[in-house]
């Protein structure tokens, strides 16, 4: 590619990363898993 | 207005004062990015396989996405882009300049696409009158064919997370509307 006459090389630091990142996927709300009822055990079992 | 020396204002040399070294002075030259625009080769997604963005040039370097494209100097002048060299990623100034280097194609024979975008570059930075030579690189914005925007549009949008627009590089004046 022709960019024409070039001039004395400079540095360029961006403000900001330049490469887009991928936005992590919002995690899924916590169900509530109802505690199992404690077996009622009989009497003199 | 007269400016009248005074001795008591006289500012004395602060004796803790230390010239600044070269390490002092290493700093950037341009805070930000500088914009350039390139060609690059698509192929058609198929089978679920994301695009990518091939060189014209090289048809073996692709763009990672979402990583910055680092350039690499095959005749190891050291730091690239060179100032003696010609290494670096290329990049028009313009539109019209890089449109007259005819890099660019329409066809979409053999499923690929020739597709034009903007890019920001960074780091090491040679400058020209027409363009750039650039350490790293990444598209800002990228414009397809027409005939393309539905097969490569929301593919290379969400590939290299970057928008995709239509434009017809061959009536460039024509203006570019925003699909994705």
């Amino acid at each position: 590619m022709d960019i024409g006459k070039e001039k004395e090389k400079i540095t360029v630091e961006p403000l900001k990363d330049p490469v887009p990142q991928r936005q992590p996927a919002p995690s899924p709300e916590p169900q509530k898993v109802p505690q199992r009822e404690r077996e009622k055990v009989p009497a003199g079992a | 207005m007269n400016y009248i020396y005074d001795p008591r204002k006289r500012v004395r040399p602060d004796p803790t004062f230390k010239a600044p070294t070269e390490a002092h002075l290493d700093a950037p030259d341009v805070f930000g990015v500088v914009e350039g625009w390139r060609t690059w080769k698509v192929t058609e997604p198929s089978f679920g396989v994301a695009p990518k963005l091939y060189s014209v040039t090289d048809s073996r370097y692709f763009w990672v996405p979402r990583q910055r494209a680092e350039a690499a100097c095959d005749r190891f002048c050291g730091e690239t882009p060179g100032q003696l060299c010609s290494c670096g990623f290329y990049s028009a100034r313009t539109l019209e300049h890089l449109l007259t280097m005819r890099y660019h194609f329409y066809t979409g024979r053999g499923g690929s696409w020739g597709v034009v975008g903007r890019v920001a570059n960074w780091g090491g930075v040679v400058p020209g009158d027409q363009g750039w030579r650039a350490q790293y690189s990444y598209p800002v914005v990228l414009y397809v064919p027409f005939e393309a925007a539905r097969k490569l549009g929301p593919a290379l949008s969400e590939t290299y997370g970057v928008p995709v627009k239509m434009l017809n590089v061959l009536k460039p004046r024509g203006g570019s509307r925003g699909l994705f």
